[in-house]
């Protein structure tokens, strides 16, 4: 395994698909939620593990979404509980593909400005998603992998 | 506004996935790497316990036996076909590896010779349909 690349990103199957059924259960309107996870580094390489998605109650439209005041407080207590961080967000774009609009960088710089914090975007239409973090200005894929935990 | 700013805290050092063997990693993807990442949800279907998936996987397999049984009686029709333009060679003594030849009989004059498909295993040459042909020679 020296061999092996360390990924800026490892997200999860079980985040994907418990963010993919809510976006699915809230179609046709967009959705979003928390991801949970934890940051760490090897062999002097930073790398973040996204192992939880939270749904977060939003105000949501076809095409925007923003989350509620009051669904934040309910998220900070069971980060605490858990000990986990806030490593990015998720939304879906239904039927539009997977990008970061103008207003989803807003969102993205304004309550995720951390360099470690991504956004999953899916569109719940296609199954496609895709992860971005914020880089000079735009939005960049990270390198990322997808696991599964062995039962 | 959002309490979880605040609790930046700084990364530990840990291995990740690829080194846990609790983890398997099912897809990577890098940035510009064209790759358009779809939610796999087969590995919802694989790890359920649900009956369609054990049927799903029954058919299967009968369908790649059906398949191999198909193919290898097309192969046996093959050796069949060209050994009966040979088969007095392969009687005079000629060795093939999967077809016998014997004579069973005369009529008119002829030869009557029996080729016998064989893999050299009993049960895949029991999965061939027709194992004989008959030929006149002479």
């Amino acid at each position: 395994m020296s061999g092996t690349e360390v990924a800026d990103v490892y997200v999860n199957f079980d985040v994907l698909l418990k963010a993919y059924e809510h976006f699915v259960r809230k179609l046709p309107k967009e959705a979003m939620g928390f991801l949970l996870g934890d940051r760490f580094t090897y062999r002097g390489k930073e790398w973040i593990e996204i192992t939880d998605y939270v749904p977060v109650e939003a105000e949501a439209s076809e095409t925007r979404v923003a989350p509620l005041e009051g669904a934040l407080v309910e998220v900070g207590k069971l980060l605490q509980r858990k000990n986990l961080l806030v490593v990015g967000w998720a939304h879906s774009h239904p039927g539009y593909g997977c990008f970061l609009s103008n207003i989803d960088l807003e969102t993205q710089r304004r309550y995720f400005p951390y360099d470690y914090q991504v956004a999953l975007v899916v569109d719940p239409y296609t199954m496609e998603y895709d992860i971005f973090v914020l880089k000079g200005g735009t939005y960049v894929r990270p390198h990322f992998k997808e696991v599964i935990r062995r039962r | 506004m959002l309490n979880y700013k605040l609790r930046r805290r700084e990364p530990r050092e840990r291995p990740p996935p690829d080194y846990d063997d609790r983890y398997e990693v099912i897809a990577e993807y890098k940035a510009g790497d064209g790759k358009r990442p779809v939610i796999p949800l087969i590995f919802k279907f694989l790890r359920e316990r649900s009956l369609i998936k054990y049927l799903l996987f029954a058919l299967l397999a009968l369908n790649l036996f059906l398949l191999f049984t198909v193919a290898l009686n097309a192969w046996a029709a093959y050796e069949l076909s060209s050994a009966q333009s040979s088969a007095a060679e392969i009687l005079a003594g000629r060795r093939t590896p999967f077809v016998r030849a014997r004579e069973v009989g005369f009529a008119g004059g002829a030869k009557i010779v029996e080729l016998t498909f064989s893999t050299g295993i009993d049960a895949l040459d029991s999965l061939v349909w027709v194992k004989r042909a008959y030929v006149r020679v002479g």
